[in-house]
């Protein structure tokens, strides 16, 4: 019985990694392990027990939830005759078995490392706007391992200095032991990373294929890098970058996703830009800045305005990035007057148009922060 | 393993005797890291409890807390140990004055120069008392390196400083992480731990933290206070309400000798509820008076009830 007890565990993590969830095998042995301790006359316990060893992620709760009814409602046998010593005894043998054991033969691996290489390199490629649910999770954590590239180091840290206003002990202390009072005193100073990164991203009508996707973007720089202001922009500008306190992209998506719709109607890339600008006046300087600008290019204002703002902009960023996913069509020409008046100011020009570009563009920006 | 921690009951019941309303999910998180030696990683909304459940459960084992508060930018030296450099340098100084044959004999790294930082302080507390209970708080607010040096000193619970030798622990401290979940942790970590996340309380458990936390509190205001709280919780601000906020609150009402609430009340002391201006401005007389009629509703038609 405390056999069967653990074959079922192991479907049952099959079924989690089916719907998604993913379960390593120190896991499955925890929780093995978990229930021994536990025991199985308790429903509610004998749940607590799987999901604190198998889930580690709240989002994953509902889904659990929902498979566990699933799966141990119909089969109440196994819960109510187990022998807990044997159970026990067979998760120790299980323990020494698995240790030699390769993890295939248990079918446990990372779900997204069962996807071949073609088919991570076929969703890379696709066009965002045409990526299902299931892509676009892939997508997700894509983007969010991009983000990384961004993350620096905390302002905390210290690195070796020639003079300064902090003395490092530590390097002090083991200059040489017999004597080091006499020597070159050694310091340090932060290591402070000065450039600010300042996202724009139009979010009006014409985007409306492509905005969910550069808001789980967004939302995953904001996660990793901490000097980074974003602000939405159609008709009208807002700054969102309070928003990424929030833990869950879709929650940060769902918040805006109403906002969104309030804007439709229109893209004035020129007033936005200039309202942009005087909400971070004090932050931006051409100096540390690097401004990234996300839009097709489609004006619906004026485009003297444009040319004003975009001579400002240009003025308070060292670098100006202008991310466009029309570009990822080889037969676009960037024609559309905003674009035009627009583009004598752009340092780099480059196309979002699927995970692939925007890789190269994050890249980029991180080699430029 | 502590008497305290022998079964799920017993736990849930020391917490409860405590003044920690726990459900038993919890109860049984902490049973398995008990008996299984493992860290638990509490995740959940600020405000929450989920450093409030540390110091509790150290009363409940009659053992020391022992607090890692985590920052951004924390690195091991904080964490771990530091040595005594001002002390170092000075009795140097003062054996240079001696003569050179003086401070050759002295030995700068001993344990009289060792600054014990709370993770070297839980390896070493288990020798002369009971074990520890160490908390890791808001781990979320250290980086990736950190987190890294932190799974290596959890795993084997010893460490090696290098001019004096390794220590281990003699028997393992039961450990809690706490994480506000402003950022995914890494899996290797979360691997270590067992995970739990705990959610705001229903109102009935409000109601008995608030009853128990705020003693003589009238029942009738209590329930329409807890009520309050979560129907708030429903709605999208920035910062919701925590337990310790709904606690201010009835205080607040208490002192200003107030038995019933209206929209003009709680919009006077809203601030002991919402602390951003961004969720104050949204919190408007009109959308108080929604909810607040919503609820009568509810009591109405007998939902309400606890």
């Amino acid at each position: 019985m405390g056999m069967a007890l653990s074959h079922h565990l192991q479907q049952f993590v099959r079924q989690l990694k089916e719907a998604g969830i993913v379960v390593d095998s120190s896991r499955w042995i925890d929780c093995c392990r978990a229930v021994a301790v536990v025991g199985v006359s308790r429903r509610d316990d004998f749940k607590c027990a799987v999901r604190a060893t198998l889930i580690a992620d709240h989002g994953d709760y509902p889904l659990f939830d929902q498979l566990f009814e699933r799966y141990w409602s119909s089969r109440a046998s196994p819960l109510l005759i187990v022998d807990q010593e044997l159970l026990a005894e067979n998760t120790a043998a299980l323990e020494g078995a698995l240790s030699h054991e390769p993890i295939e033969h248990l079918g446990l691996e990372n779900p997204a490392r069962d996807c071949s290489y073609s088919q991570l390199d076929i969703v890379r490629r696709k066009d965002l706007s045409t990526l299902s649910s299931q892509e676009l999770l892939m997508a997700q954590q894509e983007f969010a391992r991009l983000a990384k590239l961004l993350a620096r180091d905390r302002n905390r840290r210290r690195v070796a200095a020639k003079k300064g206003r902090e003395v490092d002990f530590r390097k002090w202390t083991r200059v040489r032991q017999g004597c080091p009072l006499n020597s070159v005193i050694p310091y340090r100073r932060r290591n402070r990373n000065k450039s600010r990164l300042f996202v724009l991203c139009d979010i009006s009508g014409s985007m409306e294929r492509y905005s969910r996707f550069f808001l789980h973007l967004l939302y995953a720089m904001g996660q990793s890098f901490h000097q980074v202001s974003v602000a939405l922009f159609a008709t009208r500008v807002e700054d969102v970058t309070l928003e990424f306190g929030r833990s869950n992209p879709e929650e940060f998506r769902r918040r805006l996703s109403d906002e969104i719709t309030a804007w439709s109607g229109g893209t004035k890339i020129g007033h936005s830009i200039d309202a942009f600008l005087a909400l971070n006046a004090d932050r931006m300087n051409a100096a540390t800045a690097v401004t990234l600008v996300i839009s097709d290019g489609w004006d619906t204002g004026e485009s003297e305005l444009l040319h004003r703002s975009m001579v400002s902009l240009r003025r308070r960023s060292r670098k100006i990035l202008w991310l466009n996913p029309l570009l990822g069509d080889s037969r676009y020409q960037p024609l559309c007057r905003g674009m035009v008046t627009a583009l004598p100011f752009v340092d780099e020009f480059l196309p979002a148009h699927n995970i692939e570009s925007l890789s190269t563009a994050i890249r980029k920006i991180s080699t430029l922060l | 393993m502590n008497q305290e921690l022998r079964s799920v009951d017993v736990i849930a019941s020391s917490l409860l005797e405590n003044g920690y309303i726990a459900d038993r999910a919890l109860a049984t998180t902490i049973y398995l890291a008990a008996s299984l030696e493992k860290p638990v990683l509490l995740e959940g909304e600020p405000g929450v409890g989920k450093t409030q459940l540390a110091c509790v459960l150290a009363d409940v084992l009659q053992a020391r807390l022992i607090r890692l508060q985590c920052f951004e930018g924390i690195d091991s030296y904080s964490a771990l140990y530091e040595w005594n450099y001002p002390k170092q340098l000075m009795d140097m100084k003062l054996r240079e004055l001696q003569g050179e044959g003086a401070l050759q004999t002295l030995d700068i790294f001993t344990a009289d120069y060792l600054l014990k930082r709370p993770l070297l302080d839980a390896i070493q507390a288990g020798r002369d008392e009971s074990p520890p209970v160490l908390l890791i708080d808001e781990i979320d607010r250290a980086d990736e390196e950190f987190e890294a040096f932190l799974l290596e000193v959890l795993s084997d619970f010893q460490i090696s400083i290098p001019e004096l030798g390794t220590v281990k622990a003699t028997s393992r401290p039961l450990v809690i992480l706490t994480s506000n979940g402003t950022r995914e942790l890494h899996g290797a970590l979360k691997r270590r731990c067992l995970y739990h996340w705990i959610d705001y309380p229903t109102p009935s458990q409000e109601l008995a933290i608030l009853e128990a936390r705020v003693p003589g509190i009238n029942h009738q205001l209590a329930t329409k206070v807890c009520h309050f709280v979560d129907k708030l919780r429903e709605e999208s601000f920035y910062k919701k309400p925590g337990i310790a906020e709904t606690i201010d609150w009835a205080e607040a009402l208490i002192a200003l000798g107030i038995v019933s609430l209206d929209s003009h009340l709680v919009t006077a002391t809203a601030g002991c509820l919402l602390k951003y201006k961004r969720d104050l401005d949204v919190f408007g007389l009109d959308k108080i008076e929604l909810m607040l009629s919503d609820l009568a509703e509810r009591e109405g038609s007998g939902e309400g009830g606890l």
